[in-house]
């Protein structure tokens, strides 16, 4: 049995997921893990499977695209186990971004935290309604002590820019936006 | 994941809309402080709230800086006062509530609550004591809060006390006089006062609440007001979808609350007790319930159609804050202190707000009559009468209601007065009727407590 990550990408249209996960099941496969999301109208999607036959990465790659009348792309790469990034008791916290559009401003944040050796975990921008550009950036801080610096540096660096960059911790979002508070207390 | 939305919104309410923890309040029961020394009794209050309380502002600060949520007010709530000084004669009372100053002080906390006694039947020599102390002792010390509760739906309400206390209201103006009577400002008379209210001036700890506790009070009238003018785009909004609205906002609101207080209550090795989601003003603008009835369409609060607005707000409050944790408490509700929220301070002056009509409010919202300035020269029967009026809609309804009433020495109606800082500035309200009722509430006596059948 094989572990491969599959990556597909395509002009977003109905039956998509059907037409991978059909040739997936002809090939004997299992999805473990995967997600989906469409940007402006462009669907991307990884996969983490498992695959009984010994078919390779092209074959598979062949079989998928096979099942599209319309052009997709697809990645295929053997899965090799990765540590995670991150040590389990890292806190989480979302930074914002929001202001007017300007060239770097998700750059100039990433660069910051990849500096602080800060992993980040979920990314999510947009335009929003008001023309804005809306950075939403889950990171993990594995050590407490770095916050504070952390935040002077961003609060610096929203004085430079002149666009609204916030950080604040994981768990106030799930407070006041989930029904249940989800963090236990002795 | 977390949605994108839920999440600027949450950032909209921290940043711009004044949501903070109002108040982290520590109770901290004093009983076994008693003794027959007064001195020893001191030393031990001092001794017990240090080794309490060291760390309460510490770690307030520690968790308000994490989560990026000013923790507004450390204070204290101790057990009545009054159990202290029974057997001991008149100097007692200035003698402790000097130590209780000093040691909130010390370990930098601005209020402690708690010089109280519950009279709601009549007074022991300790209560007796404690109420004949506070001219002196809410004009010579600065932290010290104290509060009388003189009625409950059960017992009824002591109109002896209630008599005694407008004569004490005048004499604590008269002593803090250099101060235009800002004494009166840290006395509250109560009807079923709450065990576990960690607002000030009002706040103690009640019998049953253990050794030590940490309640919560959330506030957020900015968050509130702005989620009700984002619904208001929509021109046909009906009033059922705002207090929906408002309800939602309650929720998010006593979330962030409760989050911050267990985790200081965690931190500190306390019992977590209670959040109390109250809707409670400061006069800073956009932190105010008098802009939250400008947004429902109300244009001057204290106009008719205030109460009614009042009674939805309450409510929604409540069932936000219900939901939201299993640990609410305290008073819960919407406050309307006149001169701590400058809206409120400003209807008064048009005289859209009067007393009549603050009093009608008061039977659907949380408190009652609360930071309202009266006439320097009002006569103490009045006071007691105004005082006696909001116990009996307490008592009668089930629910606390409360006076903290200032009469300021040398003030006519209509008169301003400045208190600066959380405690705001307003009008001397004009009160018809002023001596009017000498002759009822020098009968004294109690008012039996009322059937709990027939309700109509």
């Amino acid at each position: 049995m094989a572990k491969y990550i599959i990556s597909i990408t395509a002009a977003d249209r109905s039956g998509i997921i059907a037409g991978v996960s059909t040739a997936l099941v002809q090939m004997q496969g299992s999805i473990t893990a995967a997600s989906q999301t469409v940007h402006q109208g462009y669907f991307a999607m990884i996969i983490l499977c498992e695959i009984e036959g010994d078919f390779g990465k092209d074959i598979i790659s062949d079989k998928i695209m096979k099942q599209f009348n319309f052009e997709v792309h697809v990645y295929v790469t053997e899965y090799a186990p990765v540590k995670s990034a991150q040590k389990n008791s890292a806190d989480n916290y979302i930074v914002t971004v929001l202001g007017p559009d300007k060239p770097g401003i998700l750059n100039k944040v990433a660069t910051l935290m990849a500096e602080r050796k800060i992993n980040v975990e979920d990314l999510y921008c947009y335009t929003n309604e008001n023309k804005e550009f809306v950075v939403i950036f889950q990171v993990s801080i594995p050590d407490p002590r770095t916050f504070g610096v952390v935040q002077e540096q961003l609060n610096d660096m929203k004085r430079q820019i002149n666009v609204n960059i916030n950080i604040q911790h994981e768990d106030i979002f799930i407070a006041t936006s989930e029904v249940s508070l989800r963090k236990q207390f002795s | 994941m977390l949605r994108t939305e839920d999440i600027l919104s949450t950032i909209r309410m921290l940043q711009s809309e004044n949501l903070d923890v109002r108040a982290v309040t520590m109770g901290i029961d004093l009983n076994d402080c008693c003794g027959p020394d007064i001195d020893q009794v001191c030393d031990k209050v001092k001794a017990k709230i240090a080794s309490r309380g060291r760390s309460l502002v510490k770690v307030c600060n520690e968790v308000g800086s994490k989560y990026q949520i000013p923790i507004v007010n450390k204070r204290l709530a101790i057990s009545p006062v009054s159990i202290l000084l029974e057997g001991h004669d008149n100097s007692a009372p200035l003698k402790i509530a000097r130590a209780l100053d000093e040691v909130v002080e010390q370990i930098g906390v601005d209020l402690v609550g708690g010089f109280s006694a519950l009279v709601e039947r009549g007074k022991t020599p300790g209560q007796n004591l404690l109420i004949k102390s506070l001219p002196q002792v809410l004009s010579e010390t600065k932290r010290v809060c104290s509060s009388i509760n003189v009625a409950t739906s059960k017992a009824g309400i002591n109109m002896d006390v209630v008599a005694e206390l407008g004569h004490v209201i005048k004499d604590i103006a008269a002593s803090s006089a250099d101060q235009r009577g800002f004494g009166c400002a840290k006395l509250v008379v109560f009807a079923n006062i709450p065990s576990d209210n960690p607002f000030m001036a009002g706040a103690y700890l009640g019998s049953g609440q253990g050794d030590c506790v940490l309640n919560i009070g959330v506030s957020g009238p900015g968050v509130v007001k702005s989620a009700l003018e984002r619904a208001k785009a929509d021109p046909n909004i009906t009033l059922d979808k705002l207090a929906e609205q408002i309800k939602l906002t309650a929720f998010r609101v006593t979330r962030v609350g409760e989050l911050i207080g267990r985790e200081v209550a965690d931190i500190l090795g306390v019992r977590f007790g209670i959040v109390d989601l109250s809707l409670a003003p400061t006069p800073q603008v956009g932190d105010s319930i008098g802009e939250i009835f400008n947004v429902l369409g109300i244009k001057s609060v204290g106009a008719p159609g205030s109460t009614a607005a009042l009674a939805m707000l309450n409510d929604a409050v409540k069932k936000g804050g219900l939901f939201a944790s299993s640990s609410v408490g305290g008073l819960s509700g919407a406050f309307i202190p006149v001169l701590e929220d400058s809206n409120l301070a400003q209807a008064a002056r048009d005289g859209s707000l009067s007393l009549a009509k603050l009093e009608a409010m008061t039977c659907v919202c949380s408190v009652g009559l609360d930071m309202v300035v009266l006439p320097g020269d009002i006569a103490p029967e009045t006071i007691s009468a105004i005082i006696a009026d909001e116990m009996a809609i307490g008592m009668i309804n089930n629910k606390t209601t409360a006076a903290r009433l200032i009469p300021v020495p040398g003030m006519k109606a209509g008169e301003e007065v400045e208190f600066g800082g959380l405690f705001g500035a307003g009008p001397a309200i004009e009160v018809p009727g002023d001596g009017m009722a000498k002759e009822f509430i020098r009968s004294g006596g109690y008012i039996p407590a009322p059937v709990h059948s027939l309700r109509n």
